[in-house]
C-alpha cells in the first residue's frame, strides 16, 4: 500500500518535470519571440538562465527516471 | 537600469518626430524577495524530506527524485520573475510616455499617454525607507490634468528617481514652451462656434463634460 502510494507520487513528480520541459522550451521561444516584438534582444546572462533550465530540466529527467526504476526494484 | 542605446525601440516611435528621452527598467532589487521566498520554500521541502528520509519513511531514492523535481520547477519559476523584469519597462519620449509590461506566454500590456493631449501639473518623486535611499530606489509620480480629474502615471521602483524626476521635469517645460504643439491653446473638449466665426467673435462653446464612470451631453 504505502508503495503504491509512492509509485504515484513518483509517476506525479515526472509528469511535473515532462511539463516543466515543454514549459522551458515554449517559454525560452516566447522570451525570444517578445525580444523580436520589443528589439530589445535577451542579455547573454538571460539567455544562458535560459538554456540552462532546459539542459537542467531534462538532466532532471533523466535522473528521476533512473532513480525511478532503481526505487521501482 | 537603464537600457544601452537608445537607437534601439523602432517599433514604439510611431509619431512623427519622436525620439527617446528616458527608457528605464525597475531597480533588479525587486526580484530579490520573490527569489529570497522562492528559495527559502525550496531549502524548506528539502530539509523536511531529508528529516523525514532519515527516519526511513521513504527512501532516499524518493528524497532524490522529489529533490530535483521541486529543484527544476523553482528554476523556471525564478527564471521566469527575471523574464518578466526584463520586460517591464517605462519609456519617455518627447511625444508619450509608454508602460511596457511584456511576459512572455503569459500577458502583454501596452500603456501610452499622448503628451499632446494632457496636460502635467506635477512631477513627483518618492523614496519611502532607509533601504530605499541607501539602494536610491524610489517612484516619479507624474500628474496629468485631465478635463474634469486628475490622473497619476507611476513609474513604480525606480533606480535614480531624481535624475528621472529631472529628466521628465525638463521634457515636459520644452513640449509645453514649443509652440507646434496643438496642446495649449485649444484643449480638445471645447470646439469652436461656427456662427460666431463668421461675425468675427473667436468664442468657444462647451460641447460635452466628461466624469469618471459617467457620461453627460451638454446642449
Amino acid at each position: 500500500m504505502k508503495n503504491l502510494m509512492f509509485f504515484y507520487i513518483e509517476l506525479g513528480l515526472i509528469t511535473l518535470v515532462l511539463l516543466t520541459i515543454t514549459y522551458n522550451f515554449i517559454y525560452r521561444n516566447g522570451a525570444d519571440r517578445a525580444g523580436k516584438d520589443l528589439e530589445i534582444p535577451l542579455s547573454f546572462v538571460i539567455k544562458k538562465l535560459l538554456t540552462f533550465n532546459i539542459f537542467f530540466s531534462v538532466f532532471s529527467f533523466l535522473l528521476i527516471i533512473i532513480l525511478f526504476i532503481f526505487f521501482a526494484r | 537600469m537603464e537600457i544601452a542605446g537608445r537607437d534601439i525601440l523602432h517599433k514604439l516611435l510611431t509619431l512623427p518626430g519622436e525620439r527617446v528621452l528616458v527608457v528605464k527598467r525597475q531597480h533588479w532589487c525587486i526580484l530579490v524577495r520573490p527569489i529570497f521566498v522562492t528559495f527559502f520554500i525550496l531549502f524548506s521541502i528539502v530539509y523536511l524530506l531529508f528529516f523525514l528520509s532519515s527516519t526511513r519513511l521513504f527512501s532516499f531514492a524518493a528524497f532524490l527524485i522529489i529533490v530535483f523535481s521541486v529543484l527544476t520547477t523553482s528554476l523556471s519559476l525564478v527564471t521566469r520573475l527575471i523574464v518578466n523584469w526584463y520586460y517591464h519597462l517605462y519609456v519617455v519620449t518627447n511625444r508619450k510616455i509608454m508602460e511596457i509590461c511584456y511576459a512572455p506566454l503569459f500577458f502583454h500590456t501596452v500603456n501610452d499617454v499622448l503628451l499632446d493631449q494632457v496636460r502635467c501639473t506635477e512631477i513627483d518623486v518618492k523614496i519611502r525607507g532607509i533601504i530605499n535611499e541607501i539602494l536610491d530606489k524610489g517612484d516619479v509620480v507624474i500628474t496629468f490634468d485631465r478635463p474634469t480629474h486628475e490622473e497619476e502615471f507611476v513609474f513604480t521602483n525606480l533606480r535614480n528617481p531624481k535624475e528621472i524626476g529631472h529628466i521628465l521635469g525638463d521634457a515636459f517645460a520644452l513640449i509645453s514652451t514649443n509652440p507646434n504643439q496643438i496642446l495649449r491653446s485649444t484643449p480638445i473638449w471645447y470646439q469652436k462656434r461656427n456662427n460666431e466665426e463668421k461675425n468675427g467673435n473667436k468664442g468657444f462653446t462647451f460641447i460635452e463634460d466628461l466624469f469618471p464612470n459617467r457620461y453627460v451631453q451638454l446642449n
